[in-house]
């Protein structure tokens, strides 16, 4: 398939070396050839210098014969518009990047459609949301959702009175609940481990519970015996993505105070979100204007200044003084993988990653891959959700005949809509969906698993 | 540098080389040669075969290579030297030559430079020499020899990017370090379609060559190997006295014709061949390298009139007329121009403007992303341009540089690394020229001219390595100097000296 990219910025970069693993054919337009330049010594794509919201550069770029248009630029003008020239071009699929959905009105009959995009994306607000999901629970890291809308994984750092940690797991009571989740993998020390029923689980691990929404909230609760109510969130940096999850957190009813250095930034949000919150002039990054803001008293911060180095910063720095769970929110790749296995920070988003995320799901169908991938925020690995096709080799076996990869593991299974745990026992149907969790490489060999044989039957 | 990685695209390589090897067997047995000669190539063959893909399976690692920078130099680099030193095994065991001189001729092939050791005077390993020159040869020996020219013309690595999608490397870096200019258009978005395309190019116009060869009363077989030596810019004939012996005003106009398309950028004639032949007009670097032949052509032509041409194959054409001086000018221009290397005259023996004009065409060579060699004509044409725009600094101190080709502006660091390329380029001919008589007992002219011929891919120079006589008379050290200066050449420069730096080893 072809793809066009506009942009060759954070999203388009990881978009590009994404779709490339997949053997696509890329081309990425950007207005800096300095940019591009980069992006050609490492990648296998070809690239366009020029403005592209002019038809005369997509042009160039082949928009002709293109089946994905990517308008990740920063400048939400230059994607819609660039979009609108792609639907001229009759481009099958346009993916537009937008800051917010405040573009369009769906009462009025102005959706994106009208403007020819067939699918908005803002990563600001994928990664707020990814952020509201880890803010119930201090030992709730992160939720991941799937097509199937019952199932979820939750990541759970295992607290210090847990039950959990003084069995092995095959000895662990209230069998029956047990079995419908799994505990699928073990975060300890930054490494993904697998379980089986000989591993015994330790305070700070962190654990992969996968299974039906209310089988796994039933196990968190069991697990964590006196969830702390989260109430007090501190949010630092009147940013848009600041913003937005102030505004989301006051629907929900939490107490919020915002942190900002800037005061006219700071007055302008008092504005536009009305009085429920407070916000304080402070500088985040500096001990005593947070012991000022009262951060002793904090249940979560999140850092969500729209510089990477200081949200992580200011994120350390809370977390000394007494906030009980921090949040970092960054936008570079590098930091995606690292920042979670920080020992001063709880867990961090990616606004890249959520980004890219969500577009992976969204255009699985079109694209017609096998498993779509989803990038996990909290460890350097991916969920995927293989569909068993009729003839391949995993039809009809138990899940344990399987031969999945050593570091590979199925978490559970969706049929006809409803959600199983994937034990050894499990057979395999046609149609099955199975979602597996594994590190980005091995996906080569999971793949061959799921698909069709081929006429030697390999 | 991951030395396993380049070791197992290197192999594969190897594996495509040793391939072609294999393909010159069947020609050999049609051809009539002897059977012991047939077998010996077919066992060469055999032997490239099997290093190539035992090396291949014992380097592949469990996931695929990822390929950087450095990488990318050493697999071009190394594997040039290696396919040569493979591509050299038929020489030694089936045309008996010392290792020596079997290397210098396939490097010579592989690097286009249709330089060769091959006449009466060659001391062979088994004591004679060989008394008939080329025509002593085995013909599935010549066959390999102007095979090696039309792998190396488009590039081996390239070629193997083309074929072996399964190795999964891609990135500009390897290509950039194969393909020749100062700056390389991007046809496709994946560099191994991309390669398809041009070789696909390639195959086209040496199908149409050949056919025209063949139509002009030429063997099949020496259609094709003169095809390999054109269309390659190489200029391995199976002639002893090149097309001269020829003596057909036919062949030599579709020879000149197609030295012309292979000195043109390949990119031009894929747009041509998809119906837009008026690319040709709207390329600058085209326009000037048409420019530059017609130029010499005129001018080399009014000299010769009424001369005494010398053909090769030693044929007098005293008192030259318009059209026989023509004839000879416009074949030897555009020969030297595209860095191809065929001769019919022996231009040594002509006035001193003309063999002085035909020097500087050397330095100039074809075109960026042709076979050809030498400095390519679109880097001669950005240093005029910037020639011009620094003079004009002169009056306006603070004006930006403004350098454009076909219309684009050049930024700093590629007016930059043409400048020092072209620094680079005369500091090899100088270094080689002033190493040569070392090496080896010469005059000042042969040895400045067989330095540019290696390095800039030519093959003839003048005086003693002239257009009818042979590298054979020089010694071992001084072949060995100018196989550098032909790698050199043909992988322009950066990509070999790369290699020398010691930060390119260190981790």
């Amino acid at each position: 398939m072809k793809i066009v990219i506009i942009g060759a910025g954070k999203m388009g970069m990881m978009l590009a070396q994404t779709f490339l693993e997949d053997k696509h054919d890329i081309v990425v337009i950007d207005k800096s050839s300095a940019l591009l330049n980069k992006l050609l010594d490492r990648l296998d794509v070809m690239t366009v210098t020029g403005n592209a919201s002019s038809p005369h550069t997509l042009k160039t770029a082949g928009i002709k014969d293109c089946d994905i248009l990517l308008a990740m630029s920063g400048d939400s003008a230059v994607n819609v518009l660039s979009c609108q020239i792609a639907k001229h071009f009759g481009v099958a699929k346009t993916v537009c990047r937008v800051p917010n959905d405040e573009f369009f009105s769906e009462e009025d009959d102005f959706s994106p459609k009208t403007l020819g995009i067939d699918l908005i994306v803002s990563p600001l607000e994928e990664c707020v949301e990814k952020a509201i999901g880890s803010l119930d629970k201090v030992n709730e890291l992160e939720k991941i959702y799937f097509s199937q809308p019952d199932a979820i994984i939750t990541l759970l750092k295992i607290p210090e009175n847990s039950f959990l940690t003084k069995m092995k797991i095959k000895k662990l009571p209230q069998k029956e609940l047990l079995d419908s989740v799994r505990f699928a993998n073990i975060l300890r020390n930054g490494k993904l481990n697998i379980p089986n029923g000989e591993t015994q689980i330790a305070v700070d691990d962190q654990l992969f519970i996968a299974g039906h929404k209310e089988n796994v909230s039933k196990i968190v609760d069991l697990i964590c015996p006196d969830p702390q109510k989260l109430q007090k969130c501190f949010i630092s940096g009147a940013t848009p993505m600041g913003a937005k999850l102030a505004k989301k957190l006051i629907q929900k009813g939490k107490n919020i105070r915002l942190l900002e250095k800037n005061a006219r930034k700071a007055e302008a949000l008092m504005d536009e979100l009305g009085s429920k919150m407070m916000i304080i002039k402070a500088d985040s990054t500096q001990t005593n204007s947070l012991l000022e803001a009262g951060i002793e008293n904090c249940d979560v911060f999140v850092g969500a200044l729209d510089n990477d180095e200081k949200n992580i910063l200011s994120s350390i720095l809370a977390k000394r003084n007494g906030a009980k769970k921090v949040i970092a929110l960054t936008r570079k790749m590098d930091y995606a993988h690292i920042v979670p296995v920080m020992n001063m920070i709880d867990c961090g988003f990616n606004a890249t990653v959520a980004g890219v995320n969500y577009i992976l799901k969204e255009l699985a169908d079109f694209i017609g891959v096998v498993g779509v991938s989803v990038v996990l925020q909290q460890a350097n690995a991916c969920v995927f959700e293989f569909k068993v096709l009729e003839n391949s080799r995993v039809n009809g076996k138990r899940i344990c005949e399987c031969n999945c990869p050593k570091s590979a593991v199925f978490a559970m299974v969706f049929r006809n809509g409803e959600v199983f745990a994937a034990t050894g026992r499990f057979i395999l149907r046609g149609k099955d969906i199975v979602v597996a969790i594994a590190t980005p490489d091995i996906r080569r060999e999971l793949e061959p698993l799921f698909k069709n044989r081929n006429i030697l039957g390999f | 540098m991951n030395i396993k990685a380049v070791f197992h695209v290197i192999s594969a390589i190897l594996s495509m080389v040793g391939f072609c090897i294999l393909s010159s067997v069947p020609v050999s047995i049609c051809m009539g040669d002897e059977q012991n000669a047939s077998f010996t190539l077919l066992y060469t063959a055999l032997f490239t075969l099997l290093v190539g893909i035992s090396g291949y399976f014992a380097t592949k690692g469990e996931t695929t290579y990822s390929l950087g920078i450095r990488e990318g130099f050493g697999i071009v680099t190394f594997g040039w030297i290696i396919a040569s030193a493979f591509g050299a095994l038929p020489f030694i065991f089936v045309g008996n030559m010392h290792w020596y001189d079997a290397f210098f001729e396939t490097m010579s092939g592989f690097s286009t430079t249709g330089a060769s050791v091959l006449d009466s005077s060659l001391k062979m390993t088994t004591g004679g020499t060989l008394s008939m020159g080329i025509a002593n040869l085995p013909n599935g020996l010549l066959f390999w020899r102007s095979l090696t020219h039309w792998l190396g013309g488009m590039g081996i690595v390239v070629l193997s990017l083309a074929i072996f999608p399964f190795l999964g490397i891609g990135g500009q870096s390897l290509y950039n370090a194969e393909v020749p200019g100062p700056t390389s258009d991007q046809l496709t978005p994946r560099i191994a379609s991309s390669a398809k395309i041009l070789w696909s190019v390639y195959l086209l116009l040496s199908i149409a060559e050949t056919l025209l060869l063949y139509l002009g009363d030429m063997s099949l077989f020496d259609a094709w190997c003169h095809t390999c030596g054109t269309m390659a810019t190489g200029g391995f004939s199976t002639q002893q006295s090149s097309v001269g012996a020829y003596n057909s005003p036919y062949i030599e106009s579709v020879i000149i014709l197609f030295m012309f398309l292979a000195g043109c950028n390949f990119v031009l004639h894929y747009r041509a061949l998809r119906g837009k032949p008026l690319f040709y007009l709207k390329d600058e670097e085209f326009r000037f390298y048409f420019l530059v032949t017609l130029f010499a052509i005129i001018t080399i032509t009014f000299c010769l009139i009424g001369s005494d041409i010398v053909s090769t194959s030693g044929q007098i054409f005293a008192d030259a007329s318009f059209l026989t001086s023509f004839r000879f000018a416009a074949f030897q221009v555009v020969s030297i121009l595209t860095t191809t290397g065929f001769a019919t005259a022996n231009f040594n023996l002509w006035p001193a403007y003309t063999t002085l004009l035909l020097v500087c065409l050397m330095f100039v060579g074809g075109c960026g992303g042709s076979t050809g060699g030498g400095m390519k004509n679109s880097r001669v044409l950005l240093l005029l341009k910037y020639g011009i725009s620094q003079i004009q600094r002169c009056i306006f101190p603070n004006s930006l540089t403004n350098v454009r080709l076909n219309g684009e502006r050049l930024d700093n660091t590629i007016i930059h690394k043409t400048l020092t390329f072209f620094f680079l380029f005369l500091g090899c001919f100088v270094i080689f020229t002033l190493l040569l008589p070392i090496l080896c007992e010469m005059d000042l002219v042969t040895a400045m001219s067989a330095s540019i011929a290696s390095l800039g891919n030519i093959g003839p120079g003048l005086n003693k390595v002239g257009s009818t006589v042979t590298y054979s008379w020089m010694s071992p050290s001084a072949k060995m100097l100018l196989t550098i200066a032909m790698l050199i050449g043909r992988l322009e420069i950066y990509t070999v000296l790369v290699i020398i730096l010691p930060s390119f080893w260190k981790k």
